[in-house]
């Protein structure tokens, strides 16, 4: 099956959801008739170091003020990020699935992080589901969610063919082996590559640029085959818009490395064990 | 013992470069104004903001006090000219004198009220062009308290804070200032004869690298000791660094609302932009 995607690394305006939305929008018409799938980076309505923003602009599922963009996924699947405000009146870490003029899917990122204080704000969101599109199986994860197995694992056993990795993920650090990057972007790519070998499938990652209060992203998103190997990659530090188009049945094969039914066996009867 | 420090100075002046940019012209606003006191942090500073925002858009002030020294003087005209950046000279040593009335005043007293003064004059300036003020302070400053709170240490963004001294030493040479300013002591210069490795008691070497193992690297006192350095100045430092917390925070707020700035009332400096 052919699928091709648009990554949209780019700058979200701190707080001010309507001008991201016409971003998002804007951007939606420019991919319209190339791509079948756009994704943006986590929290792309809202911009990441929100800190009491956070309550001021979260948002329902239902919420009016995102209508527009369920007008525009008749055209072409969308996902992007955002802060849900949800029935438990908790706030999410989300990232909203628009396909086809309706809200498809929704994942909460699971595992905060306590440095960049989003355990303050947010609650975890406790499940993972694949998403049956029209061009195969999809996963979503947000972060830190790529990190623990237990986000990845059920996302496989049910046969996702795309690994969908939204991140707002910092530059820290120096590297010491390779100049004009920094030393977290280096560890990210080098994870993202481990993780599509490991689970033997593709792996779209979109990250954010800009500056927030002196922190900055450093974008790097990029598309990894189920072999390790980057396909495509946006530049570091800049704003920028690619495409490209996946064949993914021929990598439609078992793991390697990993027998999935067990290992998600042997957690589960070894979490209710007792 | 000696500890490496990583650094990339390509990549660090990649990111200072963009990081001037983007957090002065979203505020509507394309200018910055800089004191240059002929030391190597100044010179950074400058030279950076000029790459950032074009030499027309950076307007600096020479502000000396009738002790400040000739090397100052004429390497920080030397930077100013190197640049081609707006540049004026204010001697600030009638505002200074009309004040105290004698020269037999306590040096650190006077040496707080000139960083002041320069402070003023900056963020005056500031105004008259349409800028931000650009600091000019760097991590072993921020930490050590090395610093007149509300004087040098005011500014508007601050492209330093986050490197050493040493690393500015390496990123300084990366981006072509003159040797001599980057191997002179550094000096607050806010009287003579005055170095800032004199006053600490301590050189940038080792405090670095001490402050790189205590804060980065998360090491115990105890580990630094057995490392090979010395445990008094490892002490003197982590008091120094305990002691100054209040010059890297706002003022404290006695709290009586349900919602309290700074406590519960938390906002990003870049809102909205």
């Amino acid at each position: 099956m052919k699928l091709t995607v648009s990554l949209a690394q780019i700058y979200p305006r701190l707080g001010d959801i309507e001008y991201n939305i016409k971003r998002h929008i804007e951007i939606s018409r420019e991919v319209k008739g190339r791509s079948q799938l756009l994704v943006f980076p986590e929290l792309s309505l809202t911009g990441s170091n929100l800190m009491d923003l956070t309550f001021d602009i979260a948002q329902k599922k239902n919420s009016i003020l995102l209508n527009p963009l369920l007008e525009v996924s008749k055209d072409v699947d969308i996902i992007l990020g955002l802060v849900e405000l949800g029935e438990d009146r908790d706030l999410y870490d989300s990232a909203f699935y628009y396909s086809d003029s309706s809200l498809r899917h929704i994942h909460r990122k699971l595992f905060l992080t306590a440095n960049r204080r989003e355990m303050r704000y947010f609650a975890g969101g406790d499940r993972v589901e694949v998403i049956d599109t029209r061009f195969g199986k999809l996963g979503i994860v947000i972060g830190e969610d790529l990190l623990n197995p237990i986000s990845i694992i059920p996302l496989l056993k049910k046969g996702a063919d795309i690994l969908v990795v939204m991140s707002n993920s910092v530059s820290t650090g120096y590297s010491s082996t390779k100049v004009g990057i920094p030393e977290s972007a280096l560890k990210w790519r080098n994870l993202l590559s481990i993780y599509a070998q490991l689970y033997s499938i593709y792996v779209v990652y979109v990250n954010r640029v800009g500056f927030e209060d002196g922190l900055n992203f450093f974008g790097g998103s990029c598309v990894i085959d189920p072999y390790g190997e980057v396909v495509v990659d946006c530049p570091y530090f800049e704003e920028s818009i690619i495409h490209i188009e996946l064949d993914f049945e021929p990598h439609n094969k078992p793991s390697h490395f990993f027998d999935f039914y067990r290992i998600y066996r042997l957690i589960m009867e070894n979490t209710y064990e007792d | 013992m000696r500890t490496s420090i990583p650094f990339d100075p390509i990549f660090t002046k990649n990111i200072l470069v963009r990081f001037i940019r983007d957090e002065v012209t979203k505020f509507g606003i394309g200018r910055v104004v800089i004191g240059l006191s002929g030391g190597i942090d100044s010179s950074v500073s400058a030279t950076l903001a000029v790459e950032a925002l074009g030499k027309d858009n950076v307007f600096a002030f020479i502000l000396p006090y009738k002790t400040t020294s000739r090397e100052s003087l004429d390497d920080a005209y030397l930077i100013g000219k190197m640049l081609g950046i707006h540049l004026e000279t204010i001697d600030i040593t009638p505002i200074v004198d009309s004040y105290f009335r004698t020269d037999d005043i306590d040096r650190v007293r006077r040496g707080n009220f000139i960083a002041r003064i320069r402070m003023c004059i900056l963020f005056d300036k500031s105004n008259v062009y349409n800028a931000l003020v650009l600091g000019t302070s760097n991590k072993t400053e921020l930490l050590l308290g090395y610093g007149t709170i509300y004087g040098d240490m005011a500014s508007a963004v601050n492209p330093l804070g986050d490197l050493y001294k040493t690393q500015i030493r390496i990123l300084a040479r990366e981006i072509g200032i003159p040797e001599k300013i980057i191997t002179k002591p550094p000096t607050a210069d806010l009287w003579v004869g005055q170095t800032d490795e004199g006053e600490l008691g301590i050189t940038y070497e080792e405090a670095d690298e001490i402050l790189y193992n205590l804060v980065e690297k998360r090491l115990s006192p105890s580990l630094l000791v057995e490392m090979g350095y010395d445990g008094e100045k490892i002490n003197k430092i982590i008091g120094l660094i305990k002691r100054n917390q209040f010059k890297r925070t706002l003022p404290v707020i006695a709290k009586l609302s349900s919602r309290t700035i700074g406590v519960d009332f938390r906002y990003p400096r870049d809102w909205g932009r």
